[in-house]
């Protein structure tokens, strides 16, 4: 009945609170192999999808074109894969790759570093001190990849619909907790959730569809779709051909789903 | 939150009791000793630590309340005053500023949704920066909670189901270790007391 995002960090027990949520839920699971779909979609090999979402940021801060390309391609698969309703998540960047979407519950773990260093030490065979080194380095990556990517800082709890301390808490006891949430009216999936997650999938390809296309991947576009309606934001240089206008309606119209495009764009004199 | 806990798992419910036990003995007033906890403290105060009585006195009065076995207390500092005790679930409410406002607008109509949000943020930053100067912490940072529920999507009913859900397991139950583990906390807080008072 909801769809379950999962964050957290390396080696806190997310694999195994989504693998025991889709158990109880009988939902389906996805991970990491997002970026496979991601991948194929684009016909690059999943490595490099992988390398480049990794990737750290520019000296200015700023995530390059590809690895903006990337992401939008792994929110369309997990759009796609999110449009039934059901489903449990725990690939990269979940709560910020679902946070505004409704029926979502965003939840995030937070595990104390020993629990964690000591998964290294049992899986990897890691001496302690690298174990700890290796977490300090990934969390930090990861926090620098969120604020370039969505100007957000991955500690905020405000970005979550819930955040659990494993210091208290064992995963099979969260799992269970969370199995009782999901069960809440709120939600229930209805004909207009649905028809929201459908919105959310085309938006998601508006927004791909515009990555891609030569013409207007170095422009600042972004796309709203409610109810087969996609309305297209952000700034573009304008001309007297009404060429770019042009363009942007015409990949809008191109995507499956998508019924009528508007612009709501500001445009700005390329040669002023 | 706190009355729908306390109903739903048949706790007593806990706030400004704490503060009037605490404010009895050390004889002043409940409101004055609320300041203590709403306003940062200045330098002088801060060089005396001239707050710790109170906090201690708070700590002290919660402590006697958690021996008599289950409740729900929803006054100041909880996520400090019961920290590292067994049996004790810490919960951080979440809820976006349309809500709060709505929420305080309902009961305080002859206020303009500008004032109301204004003190809203008011209230906001001096808590945080009481936090900050008493425990050096961010008010907002989920380690300090074993559990943070943001009622943006969540409606308060489904979250007091899951904080419900979350007391009932099995860790969280009074068992006669964890009794024992309170008694000593609250004697200790008792004597921190007695010497800082006679200190």
């Amino acid at each position: 009945m909801a769809i379950l995002s999962v964050c957290r960090g390396t080696k806190s027990g997310g694999k195994a609170l989504a693998e025991c949520l889709a158990q109880r839920l009988g939902y389906p699971i996805l991970g990491r192999e997002v970026a496979q779909d991601a991948a194929a979609q684009l016909g690059v090999p999943v490595k490099d999808l992988q390398e480049k979402m990794e990737e750290k940021p520019g000296i200015f801060g700023r995530a390059s074109l590809l690895t903006r390309l990337y992401m939008a391609a792994v929110r369309n698969a997990l759009a796609e894969a999110a449009v039934d309703g059901n489903l449990v998540y725990h690939g990269v960047a979940g709560g910020l790759l679902l946070k505004d979407v409704p029926g979502v519950i965003c939840v995030r773990l937070l595990a104390p570093l020993d629990l964690r260093v000591q998964s290294l030490l049992d899986s990897e065979g890691m001496d302690r001190a690298s174990a700890e080194a290796y977490i300090r380095d990934v969390d930090d990556a990861r926090a620098r990849w969120v604020r370039v990517m969505y100007g957000e800082d991955i500690a905020d709890p405000t970005l979550y619909d819930m955040v659990v301390n494993l210091e208290k808490f064992s995963i099979p006891e969260v799992c269970e907790v969370l199995c009782r949430t999901v069960a809440q009216p709120e939600f229930v999936l209805t004909p207009e959730r649905l028809a929201d997650l459908n919105d959310f999938k085309v938006e998601c390809r508006v927004r791909l569809a515009l990555l891609e296309d030569l013409g207007t991947q170095t422009l600042e576009l972004d796309a709203r779709v409610r109810r087969g309606i996609a309305v297209v934001t952000g700034k573009a240089p304008i001309m007297k051909t009404g060429e770019v206008g042009n363009r942007i309606a015409e990949i809008g119209r191109s995507v499956d789903g998508v019924q009528e495009v508007r612009l709501d764009i500001e445009w700005f004199d390329p040669y002023p | 939150m706190a009355e729908c806990l306390a109903r739903r798992l048949g706790y007593p419910l806990v706030g400004r009791e704490v503060l009037q036990e605490a404010a009895e003995k050390l004889g002043v007033s409940a409101d004055a000793l609320q300041g203590k906890f709403e306003t940062t403290p200045g330098l002088w105060a801060r060089l005396t630590r001239d707050r710790e009585k109170y906090v201690l006195a708070v700590q002290a009065a919660l402590a006697e309340w958690c021996t008599r076995g289950n409740l729900v207390y929803h006054g100041v500092a909880g996520q400090f005053l019961l920290k590292d005790l067994p049996g004790v679930l810490r919960v951080l409410i979440l809820a976006p500023m349309e809500a709060r406002v709505q929420s305080l607008l309902e009961t305080h109509s002859r206020l303009t949704r500008e004032q109301v949000a204004d003190f809203i943020r008011k209230v906001d930053q001096e808590r945080s920066r009481w936090v900050r100067v008493m425990y050096g912490a961010d008010v907002q940072d989920s380690s300090l909670y074993d559990l943070t529920i943001n009622l943006r999507k969540i409606s308060l009913t489904s979250a007091c189901v899951t904080i419900a859900e979350a007391a009932g397991q099995s860790r969280f139950e009074i068992t006669d270790d964890v009794e024992t583990e309170l008694f000593a906390f609250a004697a200790e807080c008792r004597r921190r007391l007695t010497n800082l008072k006679e200190g």
